[in-house]
């Protein structure tokens, strides 16, 4: 029979790989944040079989070439979430060739998943003969493509799950992988997320006004009118502390809990159910044992969705708010844009690096205070400050909420 | 009759370009295997095969290719004569 | 000092090409009804044969019409929900719950819309139009279903690990249960057929022309199918104290991962010997303890090959043949769907004391060497079931099932 154990316990971060329109380490990102400089620009690029409009703002990641990060042959035709996902798991091999393939596992979160194959497969679909369909493209257009193209690159199969919950999926693809290590599946978790920018997607959502038609809408700001597309790739290496001793891996930062939640249409909802969040974020408090207090940080999900941005930052407030020694409030999407199954890891690499250089993130170019909201601690500019504990927080516009809660190690130096 | 020479030429470089390789390494008598070229990228190959030179590949062929002299051979099979 | 728990399924349903309640199912898996014929649901004058194994016509009560936010797939999921969920009697415990997952696993989502939308326009690409069907439909949208429909607010996560995703979604569903992190669970698999499925799979040469014949010498690959199946998991301490009674006890969940090739298996098993092994290992039992498998055995000439090759490698040394059979061969390849079904086929086994057999088997296949249970059912008391499941990269999955009598030793 499967033992129980306590859910999600203890666990180090020991290694980062990302890849983003900010940057392709923690400190190249970290340092965009505190610039404040929002990485999209409204897009030339034109999907498959072309289309007259202007495509939405997005913040695509340029230039990008996967042969610069694997001399894998065939490469370039995976699809570009595969691409990523490997171009974000390339940099964590080295630190690992000191654990048995077998022992690590991968958990990948994709909010879009094989979607922009399935279009591109469908259309092959109908202009070609059967016969003359790519194979390959077939192959790509299952959601579980990139991880399983990961564990090919690099050979590591204890096990190999994708999770999907829109923008909460990586970290979502977190909390599970801390869970399957802690159940013994595997002496290391690969976890993550990725998802590729999604034109298809983001012309959809702009019509139905989720996506901001406005290049200049950011999170709690004033003018907030909906999202800006993003994409990346994020993954760490999550494993025990007695495991990262044992083997000398610096020790980036400790994952303490999480909790997972669902409520659905939270954008929907004119209140934006708040409270949903707040009990998220106050059970995981509890579970850690840890008060509001103990919090220095809080690196919000929030997009520029005008509702969903409204009942997070209620729900932060309720939890963490009023009396001096709230914690400050970062959110990274109003410089990534939202980088759906990227954009949890992504905001735990920012909570990382805000820890090891004791400095924190402040607001994004162009922002402006919503007083509609809880005057939230949003630092006007980058912040010196000692970050011991953070929550990092992912809700995906359908109600998946996920929370995690981080800790400072003394490892501050760690690469 | 199609310039048996360009038609070797021209395969090697349309396998070498799908299957990401440089172009000397496909010569004739390599076999899929060490160039290590897999069973999808065979079927891209032969896709390839069958547009360019307007032939049709029996599916119970494609099996039994093994090497490029096999590739060759299937082209020059099924190109119709001029 | 944390108690032990053991998740048990306390309720199942299936809708499937060849029944579309557990009695017919499993009567269909008795006397061989098969459910391939011509495809209707798209047009498939385009490629060489047409043939799959389609869910008939159904009826969807009105009162779960609200709750369908996406297509067929979506319908089809919620089809199988209700009757597990009316079976384990347990919605007063599922409404409103915060302490309940669903977890649901599946290949393509719900990409029927999207299909329909664009079978009358392959002349162009998809406008925005048709795109909406299919971004407005995410993978995750059976899963918010399913919650939408009980109130639930604990997790739902979605699991498209290709053909495993099934067999994901029940252990996943399991683990969280015996680690005490949800008090119940609701597993789904669940899969619509699509063309784009049926034009990749031909595409591979992986399709057969006319039957689906696991094992068999003279197999010509898989026929694709659709469906979904259910099933209701939750502690056997809650699952005695309330009455329920308990179907069967997932005792092990052994995963892997090839790292081999994006659509083809290990060429040694070494992933499916794996999975098998760490169930085992996960139930605490050993191989001569088990009493059959249900193979993924799609019918292609490759997987039933490596796939005997792994159950010989693993249960060398046990004496006695061990009866290893695929119902594929009357559902078709489901998919997403395949993993649960098969576990809802495999506890219904358990519950009959009878092996389903691998119908459509035609003569053995010497690179097999197992004994596949051809054509004809087989009663057997069985105590300990595997299931295996395979998928495109790479994902494996083994689920250990048991009998709630013959428990593994604790």
């Amino acid at each position: 029979m499967i033992e129980s154990r306590e859910p999600a316990g203890d666990c180090v971060v020991t290694a980062v790989g990302l890849i983003a329109p900010a940057g392709r380490t923690s400190r190249g990102l970290h340092d965009r944040l505190c610039r404040g400089d929002p990485c999209w620009r409204p897009s030339p690029a034109s999907p498959p079989g072309g289309a007259e409009d202007v495509e939405p703002a997005a913040a695509s990641i340029g230039g990008f070439n996967i042969k610069e990060f694997l001399d894998r042959r065939g490469s370039k035709d995976l699809s570009r979430t595969s691409q990523l996902a490997c171009a974000a798991a390339a940099p964590l091999a080295g630190g690992l060739k000191d654990v048995a393939p077998e022992a690590i596992g991968i958990v990948l979160g994709t909010g879009w998943g094989s979607l922009p194959s399935v279009v591109a497969f469908e259309w092959e679909t109908c202009t070609l003969p059967v016969r003359q369909v790519n194979p390959l493209l077939f192959a790509e257009t299952v959601s579980n493509a990139p991880a399983g193209q990961v564990s090919i690159q690099f050979g590591w199969s204890a096990f190999n799950l994708t999770v999907s919950s829109g923008a909460a999926s990586g970290l979502a693809a977190i909390a599970e992988g801390s869970d399957l290590l802690s159940a013994g599946r595997a002496e290391v978790v690969i976890a993550g997320g990725a998802d590729a920018i999604n034109f298809e997607a983001l012309r959809v959502l702009r019509a139905e006004g989720t996506a901001a038609s406005d290049p200049g809408s950011l999170p709690f700001s004033r003018s907030r009118s909906g999202l800006i597309g993003g994409e990346g790739a994020c993954l760490f290496a999550l494993e025990s502390p007695a495991s990262a001793r044992a083997r000398g891996a610096p020790e980036l930062a400790r994952l303490r809990g999480a909790r997972l939640r669902y409520t659905p249409e939270m954008d929907a909802s004119p209140a934006g159910c708040p409270d949903a969040v707040a009990a998220l974020l106050q059970d995981l408090l509890d579970g850690t044992g840890l008060g509001a207090r103990d919090i220095q940080l809080v690196v919000a999900s929030a997009c520029g969705s005008p509702g969903g941005d409204r009942a997070e930052a209620r729900a932060i407030d309720a939890v963490f708010g009023g009396a001096p020694g709230q914690p400050m409030v970062v959110a990274p999407k109003g410089v990534l844009g939202e980088t759906w199954g990227a954009s949890g890891p992504l905001a735990i690499a920012a909570a990382v690096e805000s820890m090891r250089a004791r400095r924190v993130p402040g607001r994004p170019r162009g922002f402006a205070p919503d007083p509609e909201l809880p005057p939230l601690d949003i630092p006007s500019g980058p912040r010196e400050a000692r970050v011991r504990n953070a929550v990092v927080l992912a809700r995906s516009g359908a109600g998946h909420l996920v929370a995690v809660l981080l800790s400072e190690t003394e490892d501050r130096h760690a690469a | 009759m199609p310039d048996r020479e360009n038609i070797r030429r021209d395969v090697v470089r349309v396998v070498a370009d799908i299957a990401d390789l440089p172009v000397e390494q496909v010569t004739a008598e390599a076999t899929l295997q060490d160039l290590g070229i897999d069973s999808l990228t065979g079927l891209r190959i032969v896709a390839e095969m069958e547009k360019r030179y307007k032939i049709n590949v029996p599916e119970e062929a494609i099996g039994g290719i093994r090497s490029i002299r096999d590739i060759l051979r299937l082209v020059d099979d099924h190109t119709p004569d001029s | 000092m944390t108690d032990a728990i053991r998740p048990c399924i306390t309720g199942m349903g299936v809708i499937t090409p060849i029944g579309q309640d557990l009695d017919s199912f499993w009567e269909a898996l008795l006397t061989g009804r098969c459910g391939s014929a011509p495809i209707r649901s798209f047009d498939t004058s385009g490629f060489k044969s047409g043939i799959g194994c389609e869910v008939a016509d159904y009826t969807l009560p009105a009162s779960l019409r609200p709750h369908v936010l996406g297509g067929r797939c979506t319908e089809l999921a919620l089809l199988a929900v209700t009757q597990a969920v009316g079976q384990s009697g347990s919605e007063t415990l599922l409404r409103g719950s915060s302490e309940t997952a669903v977890v649901v696993g599946t290949t393509m989502g719900d990409v029927t819309r999207f299909e329909q939308e664009r079978a009358a326009h392959t002349d162009r690409p998809a406008d925005e139009r048709e795109l909406a069907a299919l971004v407005g439909q995410p993978l995750d949208i059976m899963g918010r279903s399913v919650a939408s429909l009980y109130g639930i607010t604990g997790l739902v996560m979605t699991t498209p690990t290709a053909c495993a995703a099934g067999a994901y979604a029940v252990g996943l569903a399991a683990a969280m249960v015996a680690r005490g992190r949800v008090t119940q669970a609701i597993a789904v698999g669940c899969e619509a057929l699509s063309r784009l499925a049926f034009a990749g799979f031909t595409r591979l040469g992986a399709m057969s022309p006319d039957a689906c014949r696991p094992f068999s010498r003279e197999r010509r690959g898989l026929l694709l199918g659709e469906g979904a199946a259910a099933v209701v998991i939750e502690p056997d301490t809650a699952a005695r104290r309330r009455g329920a009674e308990i179907l069967g006890v997932v005792d092990g969940f052994g995963l892997s991962c090839d790292a081999h090739h994006i659509t083809g298996p290990h060429p040694e098993g070494a992933g499916a010997v794996a999975a098998m092994t760490r169930a085992l290992r996960e139930g605490r039992l050993a191989p001569s303890d088990v009493d059959y498998i249900n193979a993924h055995g799609t019918g292609t000439s490759l997987n039933d090959k490596v796939e005997s090759l792994a159950v010989r490698r693993v249960f060398a040394g046990t004496p006695g043949t061990l009866p290893v059979s695929s119902i594929k061969a009357l559902t078709g390849h489901m998919m997403g769907a395949a993993g649960c079904v098969e576990a809802v086929a495999s506890v219904l086994a358990l519950r009959h004391g009878v092996i389903p057999p691998t119908w459509n088997w035609l003569g053995e296949d010497p690179e097999c060497g197992i004994d596949c249970v051809p054509n004809q059912p087989r009663e057997k008391p069985l105590r300990h079931v595997l299931s295996n499941s395979y998928a495109f990269g790479g994902n494996n999955a083994s689920l250990l099932l048991s009998a709630p009598r013959g428990a593994s030793a604790s």
